[in-house]
């Protein structure tokens, strides 16, 4: 009955992770249990390779109160990556919900969850959820690849929104004069010039 | 788009002046007229998730602090205690250690004592004490018979509605009377802000919390106001509800039927998102969409910004609100079982909803059912899920 989340490449995720300004958000990307591991490490190279931001990985906490202290204990100055809380049940997403005042920090938090666990969080933590709203997503991780379509597509895109060419920009990046936005360094990465990255 | 975090803390957003007040009176300024006029009285604040109580609560502190003889102090009591053990006697404690850290400089003895007894209440001691054990020699003394009997204590029949404070929490009430004085020296009133009770989903420890820790904040002459469940509002906890002073209820915006409403959740956005980011149409979208809850209007519009942001346009579409809306109302939608979704239907093709049950309850909490309360209580289903529900009809 449930309807299914939006997917969204890795890529596209990653993107959406570096563009949050707010304070403390909360994002959620949904992957297959297994693949949950490899999903946060991909996540954690996207969003580095993207931004300027500095990325701390929380992996397989013991318990819901360790969750909750290794988040405020964590350096807040860099984005978080949670994964590995696939046991948790609805009673620890309750505990989480309770205690939600001490999750509260300046950098934005990514869970990698499976879909059962997101459901658990949703049913058990509706605080939580309402900081996370609608930032769910399933990860289509079969879509990373662009086609050549796609990738003209959103070359295409990138020029108009820049009003440069392809060569006027990569002529900026390599005197290091292109500003810091991350679609800078995807429109570095889809002419194949990801050398030019951090100029 | 900064000024978008949907999980900011409202203490930023009302130091960054972007708090705008809610049309009519709003519950800070109906808290703060009662609490000028009864100054130890006490108030229970309930709403839905998102609905802004917190930024109520801050904003009444912050009215009280400007009154001249009174001191309001906020107090989160999650950051200082563990939800899942709430139990009677903690909110004394917490409000006895609220009030001590006030008066650190004080060289007063009974000052000091109070401040050390709340110190050992809430964070434990040593004692050491005689040991009666069971090898102890008897007393040396010729006229001695042991006395083997033993109290059995029968307990009455009848339970008071309103439980007398238990001896602990008389105790604990009275060295918080010698700190509010204590206090009282430059101002003449004190009232606490209690904030996270909202969270608890059992009414028991509330309950508890509320027939003796209440009860005895207010003997010590202190005003309180307390941010409780929602189901406080319904059932069983309306008795709880009772047991305050004042009692205010947080609803959602009326988006449909408040043209004041309205004005009031486009002034929020606007005063965040510049009119060469976010146009009027997109941002009249998203007010309508939000539901009227303030939290989802703000992830709203920093969603739709991240959708433009994606597609690499300068400014934000309705398209783009509309894409966002609709990867909101999948979340909303995520986990439902068959029954709940039937309740949304009926919700959405009829506006009945009686909140009797704990699944109709947590429909509510979740905001997957909207309360408004303009007068007479009116029920909606979230504009996001209203798709979404559609093409599940269409579907069957």
């Amino acid at each position: 009955m449930t309807m299914p989340l939006k997917r969204l490449s890795l890529a596209e995720f990653g993107l959406r992770a570096v563009a949050r300004h707010g304070k403390g958000d909360w994002l959620v990307l949904a992957a297959p249990e297994s693949e949950i591991p490899t999903v946060a490490s991909r996540i954690k190279d996207e969003v580095e390779a993207l931004g300027d931001s500095p990325v701390q990985e929380i992996r397989d906490p013991a318990n819901a109160s360790s969750f909750i202290e290794s988040v405020r204990g964590a350096d807040q100055s860099k984005l978080l990556i949670v994964s590995g809380i696939e046991f948790f049940s609805e009673e620890h997403w309750r505990y989480i919900d309770l205690l939600r005042s001490r999750l509260m920090r300046p950098q934005a938090v990514i869970m990698v969850l499976s879909l059962r666990s997101i459901e658990y969080m949703v049913r058990s933590a509706p605080n939580l959820s309402g900081w996370i709203g609608g930032s769910i997503w399933e990860a289509d991780i079969g879509s990373e690849v662009l086609s050549d379509k796609e990738r003209h597509a959103r070359l295409q895109s990138l020029r108009e929104w820049s009003g440069l060419t392809d060569e006027e920009m990569v002529y900026r990046a390599e005197r290091g004069k292109l500003p810091k936005e991350p679609e800078y360094v995807e429109w570095l990465v889809l002419l194949n010039r990801g050398d030019l990255v951090g100029n | 788009m900064a000024r978008l975090g949907a999980a900011a803390d409202p203490k930023d957003a009302i130091r960054e002046n972007l708090y705008i007040a809610r049309p009519g009176k709003s519950v800070a300024d109906q808290i703060v007229r009662r609490l000028e006029l009864e100054p130890a009285s006490s108030h229970l604040l309930v709403g839905g998730v998102g609905s802004g109580k917190t930024t109520q609560l801050l904003v009444a502190q912050k009215t009280l602090q400007e009154v001249p003889d009174v001191r309001a102090l906020y107090v989160d009591v999650s950051m200082r205690h563990d939800l899942s053990r709430l139990t009677s006697g903690v909110l004394v404690v917490i409000a006895g250690l609220a009030l001590g850290e006030r008066l650190q400089k004080s060289s007063a003895a009974d000052v000091k004592d109070s401040r050390e007894q709340f110190r050992k209440w809430a964070h434990g001691w040593v004692e050491w004490v005689e040991d009666f054990g069971d090898d102890r020699e008897p007393p040396d003394m010729d006229d001695y018979e042991p006395d083997f009997s033993r109290p059995v204590r029968h307990r009455g029949l009848l339970v008071p509605p309103h439980p007398p404070l238990r001896g602990d929490i008389k105790l604990k009430a009275e060295h918080l009377k010698v700190l509010q004085r204590a206090l009282l020296q430059d101002r003449r009133h004190v009232v606490l802000l209690f904030d996270s009770l909202d969270r608890l989903t059992s009414l028991s420890p509330f309950t508890e919390s509320v027939s003796q820790d209440i009860k005895a904040i207010r003997s010590a002459g202190i005003g309180q106001v307390v941010v409780g469940p929602l189901n406080a509002m319904f059932t069983v906890g309306r008795s709880i509800a009772d047991q305050f002073d004042c009692f205010y209820h947080q609803p959602s915006v009326d988006v449909q039927q408040d043209e004041a409403g309205q004005t009031f959740l486009n002034q929020v956005l606007r005063r965040r998102t510049p009119k060469e980011v976010l146009p009027e149409e997109p941002l009249h979208r998203i007010v309508e969409l939000s539901g009227g809850v303030l939290r989802d209007l703000i992830s709203l519009a920093r969603a739709s910004g991240e959708e433009a942001y994606t597609a690499s346009a300068a400014q934000i579409a309705t398209e783009h609100v509309d894409s966002a809306a609709d990867a909101f109302g999948r979340t909303l939608m995520f986990g439902l079982d068959t029954d709940e979704i039937a309740i949304l239907q009926k919700v959405k093709s009829t506006g009945s909803f009686v909140p009797t049950s704990d699944k109709h309850l947590a429909l509510l909490v979740t905001r997957r059912v909207l309360e408004y309360g303009n007068g007479r209580a009116r029920y909606a289903v979230h504009p996001t899920i209203v798709p979404l529900l559609d093409q599940l009809s269409s579907k069957q």
